[in-house]
């Protein structure tokens, strides 16, 4: 008798702790952010009283800090990269909540579910929406922007935007040669670079070398399979390398035009195809899929979007130190990722205040030290001190100088003909 | 006790290997997963991992968010989930058993139609279905996907437990003068115990999987443990991705204890 009632008890308590335990904490919570947001007003008046005097008619800016105060901003992006994760859950969230009583949310979710679930919204004519920032670019951009997914302009109002970021450079202007128009802030900046093992001799410095160094070790090099962001640009990289970089930012988007254009590109990697992994007949699925061969020591080369990822990989033990970052001599394709707001989002001003803090100096300077990032501020435009700290950075080993990527920096292609050419790819070289 | 008599030397030999193979196929991927979790490289052609770490365990250590609150919620949330499930399936098993009511068939194939659709099927017509009856909370929206995603299991598990001779049992204890609870707790519930509990398993382990109906319905709002793991598994971040998988096994295999405790105070009480 007393075993059943101990049974029962214990199912029932479990049921009640669900929903008591979840009452109680939120309650704690509110509780805990009423405290938080005492004790941090004095801070942020100090922290106002430094804005004001860092940028002239931030007016309209103090009113969003004012609302945004206490408010918690969702921010949704992928959620695949454990350090950047950390890093925005530690540095950046204790930052925001220090300066103006934000909390951060991070939300990891892959760009075509947000767009799906923007689009949904959308349909079902909501109001409101829980997605506040957003990390993306290039063709999505494009598509939030056309299916007016996305707020803005915006970028006008942050005082780091118009204080600290080159208004010249063009990929403050332009996302993938499409218009940015102040619906996205710069988050930070990427370079296709390539990594390969010391050991194996000297690296290649451009596809023709590619292909020679290709025959020297069969079977061990690839690229991930397009449409996967890394392969389709390194496919890109390929075609500037072999065919050139002008024609592309005019080119019409138009299949035929664009398959004539990049003929001899495409021939290149027909012939490359033999000498692969498994002879060309199939790639890994995505980045990671190929950085852990190169890692395990199937592969001896790679290809990656992340300019410090060797230092990186090198600090964890996941690479050994044999691991060297080089570029080809045309240049590699670089391209900047971006923070939007959506256009419904809830946490607007909060969402503007975020934004606006990630482009500060200390943010941008803490990031560019943890991670590495390639900083998207202008670096003419910081102050000495602030400028000395960048450069006082240890990279790590097995990289390349900030300043030797940036030389070597080539534009994006036009959003629009990416997915014309992974097309004419399946078509004319996957497992030919 | 053992269910498979010994017949002859080979018979013998054959048992213990196969039962020894199944055992390793079940030990192997644990100890597996324990050892990516501390792996950083696996270079070829080394039999064992050559570099170790313990970064993903400091990560999900510095992640406590992620670790306590996150993978509680998603435990509290599964639980409850499997609870109502059970429910909702002892109810439509015992409907399917009675004699004489009319449209089993149609009951029978609509339990089971999220088996018969894709997932990505199922979630994208839910969220419309939910946003056309107005319902946006995206707990509850998650919550009853999840019932509906593991409703068929369950039935199953339950209908099995049913057919069998359980009426033929409560009949005989109502003729001995048993009714109503005393019926329920003596006599049906010790005898379908053994068809809950799977049942009951099998609803939480789908509830904790579910990646792409907890994030298109929940849309980002309902962080369970999978939301978590899944990017990293994506990303190929091995050593995380095997941590993660190590607590989202752990959570079952307590779940698992649990009922097994339960059965045993049951059987008791049933002897």
């Amino acid at each position: 008798m007393k075993k059943r009632f101990l049974a029962l008890a214990l199912s029932m308590s479990m049921a009640l702790l669900a929903c008591g335990g979840q009452k109680a904490a939120t309650e704690t919570s509110v509780a805990g952010a009423n405290a938080a947001g005492t004790n941090a007003e004095s801070s942020v008046a100090e922290d106002k009283a430094t804005e004001e005097a860092k940028a002239e008619g931030s007016a309209d800016f103090d009113a969003l800090v004012a609302e945004a105060k206490g408010q918690t901003v969702n921010f949704y992006g992928w959620g695949g990269d454990d350090r950047l994760n950390q890093w925005l859950d530690g540095y950046y969230a204790e930052y925001l909540k220090k300066n103006y009583d934000i909390t951060l949310n991070r939300v990891p979710m892959g760009i075509e579910d947000i767009l799906a679930q923007l689009s949904a919204e959308k349909e079902a004519g909501a109001k409101e929406s829980d997605i506040d920032m957003i990390w993306i670019n290039g063709e999505n951009f494009k598509t939030a922007k056309e299916s007016d997914f996305l707020y803005g302009p915006f970028t006008q109002n942050l005082p780091n935007f118009n204080n600290l970021v080159s208004q010249e450079d063009p990929e403050t202007n332009k996302d993938f040669a499409y218009p940015i128009e102040g619906y996205e802030a710069p988050y930070g900046k990427a370079q296709m670079v390539f990594y390969g093992d010391k050991s194996k001799g000297d690296f290649p410095k451009n596809t023709e070398e590619l292909l020679a160094y290709a025959k020297e070790h069969p079977g061990q090099i690839t690229y991930p399979a397009l449409p996967d962001f890394t392969g389709s640009a390194f496919v890109r990289n390929v075609i500037y390398d072999i065919v050139g970089v002008e024609q592309f930012q005019t080119v019409k988007e138009d299949k035929e035009a664009v398959r004539e254009l990049v003929k001899p590109a495409m021939e290149y990697l027909k012939e490359l195809n033999p000498y692969l992994w498994k002879e060309g007949k199939t790639y890994p699925e995505k980045e990671p899929t190929m950085r852990n061969m190169v890692a395990d020591g199937e592969l001896i080369m790679g290809m990656t979007y992340s300019a410090y990822l060797v230092s990186n990989s090198i600090a964890d033990g996941s690479f050994s130190n044999k691991m060297q970052t080089f570029i080809w001599d045309k240049g590699t394709i670089g391209n900047t990722n971006y923070i939007a707001i959506s256009k419904n989002a809830k946490h607007n001003a909060a969402a503007q205040v975020a934004i606006n803090a990630m482009l500060s100096e200390d943010v941008q300077l803490n990031r560019y030290e943890t991670l590495k990032t390639i900083p998207v501020l202008d670096n003419s435009k910081l102050s000495k001190e602030v400028q000395d700290a960048f450069a006082k950075v240890d990279l790590g080993e097995g990289v390349l100088e900030q300043s030797v990527l940036l030389e070597k920096r080539l534009p994006e292609m036009p959003a629009g003909l990416v997915p014309i050419i992974e097309e004419i790819w399946q078509e004319e070289v996957a497992g030919k | 006790m053992n269910p498979i008599k010994y017949k002859g030397r080979a018979g013998g030999i054959f048992y213990l290997l196969f039962r020894n193979l199944f055992f390793l196929s079940l030990v192997l991927p644990l100890f597996f997963l324990l050892l990516f979790s501390f792996t950083e490289r696996y270079a070829w052609p080394e039999l064992f991992p050559t570099s170790f770490s313990l970064r993903s365990f400091k990560s999900i250590l510095f992640q406590r968010k992620a670790l306590f609150q996150d993978t509680l919620f998603s435990m509290v949330f599964s639980l409850l989930v499997s609870l109502c499930t059970v429910l909702v399936a002892f109810c439509t098993a015992k409907y399917q058993n009675e004699e004489g009511l009319k449209g089993k068939g149609l009951v029978a194939f609509l339990v089971n139609f999220p088996i018969m659709i894709p997932a990505t099927v199922f979630a994208m017509g839910a969220q419309i279905l939910f946003l056309k009856i107005k319902i946006f909370n995206p707990f509850l929206t998650v919550f009853l996907a999840h019932v509906l995603y593991a409703l068929p299991y369950a039935v199953s598990f339950l209908q099995e437990g049913m057919s069998r001779k359980m009426k033929l049992y409560e009949e005989q204890a109502k003729v001995m003068g048993a009714v109503g609870g005393r019926l329920f707790w003596k006599v049906s519930l010790p005898l379908l115990y053994p068809y809950i509990f799977p049942a009951f398993m099998m609803s939480y382990i789908l509830s904790m999987s579910q990646y792409i109906l907890t994030l298109i319905l929940g849309g980002g709002k309902v962080k369970s443990l999978s939301l978590i793991m899944v990017p990293y598994i994506q990303s190929g971040e091995r050593n995380l991705a095997s941590a993660y998988g190590l607590i989202f096994l752990s959570s079952s295999f307590l779940l698992f204890f649990l009922l097994d405790f339960l059965e045993k105070g049951i059987q008791r009480e049933r002897g």
